[in-house]
């Protein structure tokens, strides 16, 4: 854990997101945003696997009782920005890294090899492969979005909390006179976030006490995903729901007894 | 020298050094990397100028202001606009998506004439206008020889639609698609003698019962509702037969079988008068209603009537009184009207907790300006019911337009028992759409005269359903026409001058920029993405809580229905999968979870106890049948649906369109079974009950 803290320390800034569950309702409207913004190839098959690529999903969470005691949960999940990322720490050509002022873990597509280890060592499922080359219908490529390249076949994407919004924000601040590494809030906003009609989506520096997500982290309903095996996301959860937060950590059975006992 | 085995192994480990000490093979490695990742056909990004603009969504389903990213000139992306009061910065999956449409295979990019053998042939516009004035002439003066279903009931398209019918002896021949707000207006004015339309003071309250309506999902203003109630300043309760977008972040969710809904605005009006309580305005027949209620909603009625048990309609009805600006939100499950007895009774609830012209309450906004003298009142089309007409006509009772107009509308995909009732239409001679998608209803026309998209086009909307006062957008072109179309509302007004009937106004711009003016709205403002509004309540006499009508309806609600199907139906609308209008669109198809969706078609979801009853399990193909139709679907167990009770998902099951929609899953309209309620005057199809079978 002191080697996590040590990671952390490094970066004066470190870009995080606080998803309040209980306010999702699991539109979707994110994972458009996230599509439109990142120039994620649309594709008439969703059920096709080897042909969809995400930045964002939404799962579906149910507390698995009968009616009338079921409840359900939604939780968009994208990259988790860990502090610890596993996927850097094996990437053999050093294409996914954590080295930025900021904590966002980047993806550089024209080093990327295909080999997939990153895929096979992140916990979250976060990253896709390009099975195939990324395929636009006649007329639909117009609405490529400049700030983010198309990714070919053979290479590994993710999220990058829209990294491209950090440097228009940055290069605002410079234009403006202002510290470009002391944002105002909201000043970068990723698409998911700015699309969510509930504001479920909370996003800034977490290393900031003027921004909310910073006291939104330290709630006692706060957590992280699998936060157990040292990742340290950077994207924090937040639900009142006892079984929305157990479900956050794949413990055993006896495990998931003796919290609810307690 | 003698190249001996001793200078071969100089030579190759000197090579070896040479190369690992040279940047040449890391060089040629990446430019590899990189070589290999520029292929030609992989779509180059653009550079330009980029630049966001205000625009105004509509796509059938709430309306609202956006801001569209431009890149010298072409759209890219949409988000919400933060200074719009129905979007408070918001934006819905469909609205995200929307720009993706405007290049969708399914555009129709030119005029299209049906020929003999099926086929559509190109044509010019002015071909187009000849022939359709040609087919108007001899229509002139014979009553109700020309129908218009019009699909966008905010735009002041309306006018100039109404003025052309009126010109042509054919007034009362224009039909809004089923909704909410026609529904509603109905129930308001005719039942309850209501003045203006209805809007919802969300702002204002401080507790929200919804019961059936779907507020976050597809529902009225639905992104404004979210951005307004997750701010937290009202509590917000959920009863409706399953959890859905709303269910999901309310404060508590009441299961309730979906036709019990009205049944649970009723108990707990029955409960607030058993308590003593009185509305504070004067209401006319509230002695007859509070007997009807005494006698149909006892407490020991009550559990029978709703399937909750008695205390727990007491709890709701406790909350409401003890809320200091509590506010009824019922209305149908999929937002698309079917249920005017559910909006009645919620207005009735309404009436009573004295929530009428209150703030945080319902308000009683005034009937909007027209522009156009010779036009009707959007109000008065708005009570036309299309599926008694549709209804009528496939049973030979209504008179037979000669000629149908279809403005920004589906019918054939998108009315209840569609199959039917787009027979009934496809027998109309000749058929005009103004499409800008070959949908289902552009496919069965015999000319169609591409409109453009929204974010082509100039355009306005008042009021959309369930605003909390009025207001008014307008929003101009964003992008040049991406095929060859006109603005229909000019296109009619040319042909209005080519018939020689009289026009008001030269231009859709000038009619829009009169209503503006008749507003008091400043038209630079409107264009740049701020909205009109007005607070100001229509004055309302004491409403009308019992006459003959009413007491028709509420009998018939009471006396109940034997049904013959074991299941209620509940139609689950979600933008991401489209609206009546708009199909999936392609990013729309992308946010459907393998569950929701696989190559086995859709799911409908259906609780465990229930389909364990049915000898059902998940997984199963399934066929669900009503008396109007058949559906097929994958079944999803979902123990947070009511037994008793199938939750069908709406947008699927298209046989036009493009590769994003077509024939992605089954259509839930087909099953949907539409009969007059000759009480409210309106067809309803909330009561569908249908029957399921493994296929």
């Amino acid at each position: 854990m002191s080697e996590t803290m040590q990671i952390h320390s490094e970066f004066e800034i470190r870009w995080g997101m606080v998803i309040d569950i209980d306010k999702c309702t699991g539109c979707a409207a994110c994972v458009v945003a996230c599509q439109a913004e990142n120039n994620i190839p649309p594709t008439p098959e969703p059920f096709d696997r080897l042909r969809t690529v995400y930045w964002i999903m939404v799962y579906e969470l149910s507390n698995g009782k009968p009616f009338p005691h079921a409840d359900r949960a939604y939780l968009p999940r994208p990259c988790m920005q860990c502090g610890n990322p596993t996927c850097a720490t094996v990437c053999p050509v050093v294409a996914t890294t954590k080295d930025e002022e900021g904590g966002i873990v980047s993806q550089i597509y024209p080093r990327c090899i295909g080999c997939r280890y990153c895929m096979a060592a992140c916990p979250y499922h976060a990253r896709v492969f390009n099975w195939h080359d990324p395929v636009w219908p006649e007329g639909l490529d117009k609405t490529l979005t400049p700030f983010v390249s198309v990714r070919p076949r053979g290479v590994v994407e993710k999220c990058t909390f829209c990294h491209h919004r950090f440097q228009q924000a940055k290069e605002k601040a410079r234009a403006q006179g202002l510290n470009p590494n002391h944002l105002a809030e909201d000043a970068y906003i990723p698409a998911c976030a700015e699309a969510c009609p509930t504001g479920a989506i909370v996003f800034g520096d977490l290393n900031n006490p003027r921004h909310r997500v910073s006291k939104l982290a330290k709630s006692p309903n706060a957590f992280r995903i699998l936060e157990r095996i040292g990742t340290e996301p950077q994207v924090y959860y937040h639900s009142t729901r006892d079984w929305v937060r157990l479900q956050a950590d794949n413990s055993l059975q006896r495990e998931k007894e003796k919290v609810k006992q307690s | 020298m003698a190249f001996n085995r001793r200078g071969f192994l100089k030579f190759v480990a000197g090579g070896a050094v040479g190369t690992a000490l040279t940047p040449l093979p890391w060089k040629l490695i990446d430019d590899v990397s990189i070589w290999t990742q520029n292929w030609p056909w992989i779509p180059r990004i653009p550079d330009g100028n980029v630049e966001s603009k205000p625009s105004l969504v509509k796509l059938g389903a709430t309306e609202y202001g956006i801001l569209i990213t431009t890149v010298d000139g072409q759209p890219i992306t949409a988000a919400g606009n933060p200074n719009h009061p129905l979007s408070l910065g918001g934006i819905d999956p469909l609205t995200a998506a929307s720009v993706q449409l405007l290049h969708s295979p399914a555009r129709v990019s030119r005029p299209l004439h049906k020929e003999a053998g099926g086929g559509f042939r190109p044509l010019s516009w002015s071909k187009a206008t000849d022939i359709l004035v040609d087919k108007l002439a001899p229509l002139q003066g014979r009553q109700g020889s020309v129908a218009c279903i019009n699909g966008d009931e905010t735009s002041s398209a309306h006018e100039i639609i109404s003025a052309l019918l009126g010109e042509m002896h054919s007034a009362s021949a224009q039909y809004f698609m089923p909704s909410e707000a026609g529904t509603q207006q109905a129930v308001w004015q005719n039942l309850l003698g209501g003045q203006g339309s209805l809007g919802y003071d969300l702002e204002g309250a401080d507790l929200i019962l919804c019961i059936n309506a779907d507020i976050f999902g597809s529902w009225g203003t639905a992104i404004r509702n979210q951005k307004v109630i997750s701010q937290g300043q009202a509590a917000c309760l959920y009863a409706g037969p399953a959890r859905n977008s709303t269910a999901a972040i309310a404060d508590e969710w009441v299961p309730v079988l979906p036709e019990k809904g009205a049944h649970l605005a009723l108990s707990l009006a029955s409960l607030l008068l058993q308590s003593g309580w009185r509305p504070k305005e004067p209401v006319q027949g509230l002695a007859e209603l509070s007997d009807f209620l005494q006698r149909e909603y006892s407490s020991k009625a009550i559990p029978k009537k709703t399937g909750l048990s008695l205390a727990t309609v007491k709890s709701l009805a406790e909350r409401l009184t003890r809320a200091e600006r509590p506010l009824v939100m019922a209305g149908s499950l999929s937002g698309l009207g079917g249920d005017p007895i559910i909006l009645f009774a919620g207005l009735v609830l309404n009436a009573l907790l004295g929530r009428v012209n209150a703030n945080g309450g319902l308000r009683c906004i005034p009937t909007p300006p027209k522009v156009l003298g010779r036009a009707g009142s959007v109000l008065d089309t708005a009570k036309n019911d299309l599926c008694s007409f549709v209804s009528d006509l496939a049973r030979g009772k209504a008179h037979k337009p000669d000629l149908l107009l279809v403005y920004e509308a589906n019918p054939m995909y998108a009315l209840p028992n569609s199959e039917t009732t787009g027979a009934a239409l496809a027998s109309i001679p000749f058929k005009i759409s103004f499409s800008q998608f070959m949908d289902e209803t552009a496919a069965e026309c015999d000319l169609i005269l591409p409109a453009p998209y929204f974010l082509e086009r100039l355009d306005d909307s008042f009021t959309p359903f369930g605003s909390g006062s009025a207001n008014y957008s307008m929003a101009e072109p964003v992008a040049r026409p991406n095929a060859d179309v006109r603005p229909t509302p000019d296109f009619l007004l040319d042909i209005m001058g080519r018939l020689g009937l009289q026009t008001e106004v030269g231009s859709y711009e000038e009619l829009l920029t009169a209503k503006a003016n008749l507003l008091g709205a400043n038209t630079r403002q409107l264009l740049q993405g701020s909205a009109w509004q007005d607070g100001t309540t229509a004055r309302q006499p004491p409403l009308r809580l019992w006459n003959a009508s009413i007491e028709e309806c509420l009998n018939r609600l009471a006396s109940g229905a034997t049904h013959q199907m074991p299941l209620s139906l509940a139609v689950e609308s979600e933008l991401k999968t489209g609206t009546a209008r708009t199909a999936i669109p392609p990013f729309g198809l992308s946010t459907l979870r393998e569950e929701e969706l696989d190559h086995n078609g859709f799911a409908v979801r259906l609780n465990s106890q229930t389909a364990s009853e049915l000898g059902l399990q998940a997984e199963d193909m399934v066929e669900l049948i009503s008396s109007t139709g058949k559906c097929s679907a994958r079944l999803l167990l979902d123990e947070s649906v009511i037994p008793g009770t199938v939750v069908v998902p709406s947008g699927f099951g298209h046989t036009h369109w493009d590769e994003y929609s077509r024939g992605k899953g089954d259509s839930v309209f087909k099953i949907l079974d539409p009969r007059f309620e000759p009480g409210c005057g309106r067809t309803m199809w909330s009561d569908t009950r249908v029957k399921i079978a493994k296929i």
